[in-house]
Formats: C-alpha cells, sequence, structure tokens
C-alpha cells in the first residue's frame, strides 16, 4: 500500500502527497493533534506515575480496587467514554461547549490512557532495590528517597509510557470523531470510510508514522541515557501514610469517580435492567468466548515475540537491529485501518486462504498492531539486567538459547506477565482490524458491540459494555491474587 | 511446555469454523438488529448456513465496503445487503458486482433497480424530519435547515457518511450545483449541529437537545417505538415540492463469488413480499416496494408519499464530486 502510494499512471509520482498537502486545513489538524497528543501524554504520564507510586508504594487501603476502576477507561472502546460524558454534561452550556473541542477531547483521551503509566509504574517500582532506598532513608525522608532514587531508577518505565500514550492518542480516531475536533488521524479515516480512496488514505496516515519516528529518536537518546541496570526483587519498600492515609483515600476515591464512575454511570444504570442483562449474557456467550481465545492467543504471542524482539534490540544481535526497531514502531504508529486492508491484500489468495479464513487472520491483526508495545515494555526491562550475568554465562560455554532460558526469562518472568496482560487488554479491546478482517461468525464482543449500537436497544448495549469490563477485568484480578500469594 | 503448545494449538483450531457443505457467505451493511432475524429465518427455511459479516455505521469504524474492495481479486462474501444504492453503484463501478435479474424483483419499479440487474433495491427507508413534540411551530421541509426562526435548532448527521452524504448528493442533483451549495452554506450559517450519525441525530432530538432532525426512517421509528417524545414528518410533500428522498436496501450478487446459484437463492429470498413484511412490521419500520404487501398501522405506502425522482447511477457520481466541498463544509 505504501508501494502504491508512489505509483501514479506514468509511473512514479508523487502526486497523491501532494494532493494530500493541498488539503486545507492539514497544518490546523496536524497542529491539533500535535497539541493535543502532548497535553494527554504528559498529563497522563504525571497523574499516572502519582497514582502508581501511591498504588504501587504505599500502604493505601483498597488498592486492587482502585487499580481495577482506574483501568476500565482502557478496556471499552473510547467511543463510549465520549459518549458516556455527553450523556452526563450535554451539548449545550459551558461544560457541554468544553467537551465537544479542544478540551473535552484532550480530557477524554487522558483518561482513556492514563492506566499504561499507572501500570508500568507499580511494575518498575517493584522492580528497585529494596536497599538503595534503606540507604536513602539513613539520610532523608520518604519524599527524598522517592525524588532521588526510586523516580530516576524507573525513569525509563515514565519515558516509556510517555511514548506509548503520545503514539496512541495521535492515532486514535473515534473519539475525535464524535467530539467534532480536527484531528490529522480524521484524515485517514475519512478517506477510507467515506472516499474508499486506499491510495489517500496511506498517504493520509504518513504524519502519524512520522511522529512515531521523532519519539523514537527520543527513546534512543533519552532512554539510553538513564538506564540503571539491576537484579530482579520480590520485596517492596512500601511507605506508611498514617495522618495521611485518609486524606490520600479521599484524593484518589475523587479522582476514580470523576475519570471513571462519572461518565460510566449513566451506561451502568442502563444496564442495570435485569432481563436486558440476561438478554446480553446470552447473546455476548459466543462473541465473548471468541474474544478470550484470540486475546488469550494473541497477548501469549505478543509477549513470546516481544521478548525475542526486545532481546535482538536490546543486544544489537544483528546489523539491522535498528531497521528492524524502527518497523515495529511504524507498524504501531499506522492506523489500524491500513494495517487492516494491508493484511487484506496480502493474504487474501488461493494459497493463503487457510489464513484469511480463519481466526489466525486475526491473530495477525494483533501482532502487527501491537508487537511494539510488549517489545518496548520488555526491553525496557531487559536493559535494567546486568550484562555480567550473561557475560558471565557465556564464558561457562552457555549458548544464547540457554542465556535466555536459564537467566534472562526467570529474572523477567514478571514483566513477562505484565506485558501479557498488556496485549490481552489492547487485543480484547482492538476493533477496527477486526471489523476488517474477522471471518463471517468469528466476530469479537467489542465488535458485537459496535454492530448492535445500530440502533440496538441502549440498555442491551449497556449491558454488554458491563460483561465487556467484567471479563476483561478477570485476567488482572487473577494476577492480582497471584501476586499476592507471591508476596506471601 | 509442551502441554502448552498443545493447549494453544488446541484453542486456535478449536475455534476455527468448519464449514458445512451447504453454506453461504453474505456481507451486511443493515442494522444487525434488524438484518440478523431474517437471515436466521432463512436457515431455518433452507437448511443452508449462513456465514455472515456485519457492518457499523461508517463514523464509528470502517467495514464492509472497504473490505468488499480488497477482496476483490478472491472474493470471500458471495452477496452483499446494502442499506442504501449508492454503496451499490460504487461496487459496480470498480467491476465487483455480477448481474442478476431475480424472478422477485418483478412488481419492484424500475427507479430502484439497476437497469443492468447489478442491484435490486427492496424494503425502503425515507429520510424524513424527526421533530421533538415540544416544538410548536413544526417544519415540513428540508429548507427549515436555513430557516433563521429554527437558529442553532437543528441537527444533522456527518454530511461525509452514510444516507446523509446520499441524501445531499440527490439533492446537488435535484437543485443544481450552486442552489445546492448555497443551501448547505445557509445551514451552516443558521448554526446546525453536526452530530456523528442519524442514530445520534434522533437522540438528540428525543432529549430535546435539538428540536428536530433528518434521519432515515428506521431511526425515526425506532424512537417512536422507545416511547420517545417525538413525532415525524415526511418532508416537502406539496406539488411544487421536490418530494421525501427515498433509499431501498439493496441486495446484490458478488462477482466470482465461491457460492453463486446459493447467493442466487438468497437473493430471491431477500427480494420476496415475505421479507418486505417483515421488516415492515420490525422495529425499522421498512417500507415495501412491492405493491400489495401488508403495512403496520402508521406507515405510509409508497405510492402516497411524494419521492424525490431521481437517478441513482447520477447520484452516485454526484457523491464522489462534492466530497471535497462537504470536506471543507465540515471542517468549517
Amino acid at each position: 500500500m505504501i508501494f502504491d502510494t508512489f505509483i501514479g499512471e506514468d509511473g512514479f509520482t508523487i502526486s497523491s502527497y501532494e494532493k494530500f498537502f493541498q488539503t486545507s486545513n492539514l497544518i490546523t489538524s496536524f497542529k491539533n493533534s500535535f497539541i493535543v497528543s502532548s497535553l494527554v501524554a504528559s498529563f497522563a504520564t504525571f497523574f499516572g506515575v502519582i497514582l502508581g507510586i501511591i498504588l504501587g508504594k504505599t500502604e493505601i487501603y483498597f488498592k486492587k480496587f482502585f487499580i481495577s476502576i482506574l483501568v476500565i477507561p482502557l478496556l471499552i472502546p473510547p467511543y463510549i467514554l465520549a459518549f458516556g460524558w455527553f450523556q452526563l454534561l450535554g451539548r449545550d452550556g459551558f461544560l457541554g461547549e468544553l467537551l465537544f473541542g479542544f478540551w473535552g477531547v484532550s480530557f477524554v483521551l487522558f483518561s482513556i490512557y492514563l492506566p499504561i503509566p499507572i501500570l508500568l509504574t507499580i511494575f518498575f517500582l517493584s522492580q528497585v532495590n529494596p536497599s538503595l532506598e534503606d540507604a536513602g532513608r539513613l539520610v532523608t525522608s520518604w519524599r527524598g528517597v522517592l525524588k532521588n532514587i526510586t523516580i530516576p531508577l524507573i525513569s525509563p518505565a515514565i519515558i516509556l509510557s510517555f511514548m506509548l500514550v503520545f503514539i496512541l492518542s495521535f492515532g486514535e480516531v473515534s473519539v475525535a470523531n464524535f467530539l467534532r475536533y480536527d484531528l490529522i488521524s480524521l484524515e485517514s479515516f475519512v478517506q477510507f470510510s467515506a472516499f474508499y480512496d486506499f491510495k489517500m488514505a496511506t498517504v493520509a496516515a504518513m504524519p502519524l508514522v512520522l511522529i512515531a519516528f521523532l519519539i523514537l529518536l527520543i527513546e534512543q537518546f533519552f532512554i539510553k541515557k538513564n538506564i540503571f541496570r539491576f537484579n530482579s526483587y520480590h520485596e517492596i519498600k512500601y511507605i506508611s501514610l498514617n495522618k495521611y492515609q485518609n486524606r490520600t483515600l479521599f484524593l484518589v476515591s475523587l479522582f476514580a469517580i470523576i475519570i471513571v464512575i462519572m461518565p460510566l454511570s449513566t451506561i451502568f444504570i442502563k444496564s442495570l435492567d435485569l432481563e436486558s442483562f440476561l438478554i446480553a449474557l446470552n447473546k455476548a456467550s459466543s462473541p465473548l468466548l471468541r474474544t478470550f481465545i484470540y486475546a488469550s492467543i494473541g497477548a501469549t504471542l505478543l509477549m513470546i515475540f516481544g521478548f525475542l524482539n526486545g532481546y535482538i534490540i536490546e543486544n544489537r544481535l544483528f546489523k539491522w537491529w535498528r531497521l528492524w526497531d524502527s518497523s515495529i514502531i511504524f507498524l504501531f504508529a499506522l492506523p489500524s485501518t491500513v494495517i487492516g486492508i494491508s493484511l487484506i491484500l496480502f493474504y487474501n489468495t488461493t494459497y493463503t486462504n487457510f489464513i484469511y479464513t480463519t481466526p489466525i487472520i486475526i491473530i495477525f491483526g494483533y501482532l502487527v498492531k501491537y508487537i511494539a508495545l510488549t517489545t518496548k515494555i520488555i526491553q525496557t526491562k531487559l536493559s535494567q539486567i546486568p550484562h555480567s550475568l550473561s557475560e558471565s554465562a557465556q564464558m561457562v560455554g552457555a549458548k544464547w538459547y540457554q542465556i535466555l532460558y536459564f537467566i534472562l526469562i526467570p529474572i523477567s518472568k514478571k514483566i513477562l506477565i505484565i506485558s501479557w496482560i498488556i496485549g490481552f487488554i489492547f487485543c480484547i479491546r482492538e476493533n477496527t482490524i477486526i471489523m476488517l478482517l474477522y471471518p463471517p461468525g468469528s466476530d469479537t464482543l467489542p465488535i458485537y458491540i459496535i454492530t448492535q449500537m445500530a440502533n440496538g436497544k441502549p440498555e442491551i448495549v449497556s449491558a454488554l459494555c458491563v460483561i465487556m469490563i467484567i471479563a476483561t477485568l478477570f485476567p488482572i484480578m487473577i494476577f492480582g491474587l497471584y501476586n499476592t500469594n507471591v508476596k506471601k | 511446555m509442551r502441554e502448552i503448545i498443545l493447549i494453544f494449538i488446541t484453542l486456535l483450531f478449536v475455534s476455527c469454523s468448519n464449514t458445512p457443505k451447504e453454506s453461504i457467505t453474505i456481507y451486511v451493511s443493515e442494522d444487525q438488529v434488524f438484518s440478523e432475524p431474517i437471515l436466521k429465518d432463512f436457515e431455518k427455511d433452507t437448511g443452508i448456513k449462513i456465514n455472515t459479516v456485519y457492518d457499523s455505521e461508517e463514523s464509528k469504524s470502517t467495514g464492509v465496503m472497504n473490505r468488499l474492495i480488497a477482496e476483490k481479486n478472491s472474493p470471500q462474501a458471495d452477496v452483499y445487503w446494502a442499506n442504501e444504492p449508492i454503496r451499490a453503484e460504487v461496487l459496480k463501478n470498480r467491476g465487483i458486482l455480477a448481474k442478476y435479474n431475480s424472478p422477485n424483483a418483478k412488481g419492484i419499479a424500475e427507479v430502484f433497480r439497476e437497469k443492468d440487474n447489478y442491484w435490486c433495491g427492496f424494503s425502503a427507508r425515507v429520510r424524513l424530519l424527526i421533530i421533538n413534540k415540544k416544538l410548536k411551530d413544526r417544519p415540513k421541509s428540508i429548507l427549515a435547515y436555513r430557516d433563521s426562526s429554527f437558529r442553532s435548532k437543528a441537527v444533522i448527521a456527518n454530511p461525509l457518511f452514510g444516507s446523509t452524504t446520499a441524501h445531499i448528493a440527490a439533492l446537488f442533483t435535484i437543485l443544481g450545483d450552486q442552489k445546492a451549495k448555497a443551501f448547505m452554506n445557509d445551514m451552516k450559517r443558521n448554526e446546525v449541529a453536526i452530530s456523528t450519525s442519524n442514530g445520534e441525530s434522533a437522540d438528540f432530538v428525543a432529549s430535546n437537545s435539538y428540536s428536530f432532525s433528518l434521519v432515515d426512517s428506521d431511526d425515526a421509528m425506532s424512537r417512536i417505538k422507545q416511547k420517545e417524545s417525538v413525532v415525524i414528518e415526511y418532508p416537502d410533500q406539496e406539488d411544487n415540492e421536490i418530494g421525501a428522498f427515498v433509499i431501498p436496501n439493496v441486495v446484490m450478487l458478488i462477482k466470482n463469488s465461491p457460492h453463486p446459484k446459493l447467493a442466487k437463492k438468497l437473493i430471491d429470498y431477500l427480494l420476496s413480499k415475505e421479507i418486505e413484511k417483515k421488516l415492515a412490521f420490525a422495529d425499522c419500520a421498512q417500507i415495501p416496494l412491492h405493491k400489495g404487501v401488508e403495512l403496520p398501522k402508521g406507515l405510509k405506502p409508497i405510492n402516497q408519499i411524494k419521492v424525490m425522482k431521481v437517478n441513482y447511477e447520477k447520484v452516485a457520481k454526484k457523491l464522489v464530486e462534492i466530497q471535497p466541498f462537504l470536506k471543507e463544509w465540515v471542517s468549517k
């Protein structure tokens, strides 16, 4: 598809790009996207890290409950959160007008992607050597320890969070479309939806890819300079809140209420109709089962290939490791529609029918879109493992796969589980690629919800959303229980 | 480790569907809540398994049309059930359709059929005005969108997507480019709001966020059945007025489809009077194009509605021409 953008009737041409750059409001929509994404990434990272520290490093009550609540916006189609805010605020009045524009789009995207820095912060905090913090506590308070020891040690995770949220919010379409705010991601979407013009849609996707490469450069320069290498630890030093417990609890509760509970309350209330809920449960059972199967397989493969990619890139195993790294970021930044159409054009042949006409094509869609996510998460962890461990093994004659199996994988066990969970969440919520690829009769629950939204009963659509949220929280809760048992 | 790999492979193949001997694949753009019962009835009546791919509203996700275009060289679908003829024209112009003259197409007016039998219309929606009951002075024409007494009281679905695009394109063919552009610009000056879909427009009017909107009749009828505080008006029905834009469902045979014989059977089924009756009595309340089909109370038969005289082929061409204008209009 990219090659096709340079081909015209007379051979090589850049006329498609010339036509695209003549779009009257292109500069405005690009500027809007850049500002929105920067704001969303900055605020999500800032608040996400603070919440991650509170929920991962302090003895606040009900931390698992708060984590589950704050993660919910990431689990549902983004459009639904925007719709929830509209139900609450309407379109008129000061707040309604604020919603349908820059601030509304930024706020909704902030709510959706906030869980990413929270989860990454919580995980990387658990990897910090507690004896370093103990040493710091001898000379300063917890505030000083956090500022000078803990946060610098987890800075790669903070930068990674910023990167991921920036790219994801730059490419998000449905929220901006609903709230009527002009973003560059809509250009590609409109070319597909309204014009069915694959060439121009791919051209319109190129600015998103350029931004992703810019982010990659930032990662190369900033993360590499801030790597501290250390072993994994299971023991975490928790900060006792004492007299600040109630205040912190109040603030976190307020945050959860404003960000999550308020916009989703209208949806939840509609789903309280038991009859509708039972109908929805009956209708959702097959798509839900398929969703779990596909997402589990997708998450597992994302974890495996993410680990292998992370290892290749971190250790620069091949000459072309930079190209490899850039390629997976390129795929992550590409709009899902471009990926979906590309997979159709490539795999819809007689020889590859066994892939295209089966759910294997869905798994391929997950891998292509989200491999960068798990690669970067695992790579960040691998970058913190001392090289001396691998070097020692090499000195006694261990092969690369033995180093992987006996040293790196055991040390990385927890990050592999985290990457599986994050891969699972993104696979479960994916709808654009699946809408294009799913073989007949293999629809997933997000697809079913979207197709039911067109004149389906609102109570049933609400109930389907609730079912999806509960189903997606399930592995996170299992992980929480596993984590508790490990600590015991 | 071996056990995990075995479970993994089993899961993958369990989820792959086994295609029984007689089965057919249909891509459907008509709302799943209305189309699914019809297709399940076909399965029951004929014993032929139907594999379905449903579509979303265009503004939420790209779907079936792009899939059909991308699959052109190796079609997976046998039949496409579109919810308006413009999509059919787009596919016909890209060489994706095959001709089929169904015996059940007899009795359907020629304006709702492609002249070379590439597609045939059935069970139509009408573009009508949904009006909140609180509005005292009710509009009777789409020109109310530029009436200053309705300033900032109206909403319209994004004209880049779906049936609204087709309606605007139809207006361009009827009024001419100049008058149609003037109408659109007047609408903008009158502070019309833009929603993402007809369904959303209907919800806005039902909640009195806006007083009226131009929507499809199935969106309006479903809100009436949900006992929302709205009424409907068939616009422009006077002698000197342009009439209401009618959008039939359309069914078509995909070129080089894997199961052409079964596909023709399904097309015949969908074009039958029985199916038109079912869709008339369903929540979508779609108007039969065959004469003599029983209708529910409150639904006007097609011969009692002044229909906008359009040529869908010309509408499809105009739709492509006006896209740059519409894109700029939306972003203003």
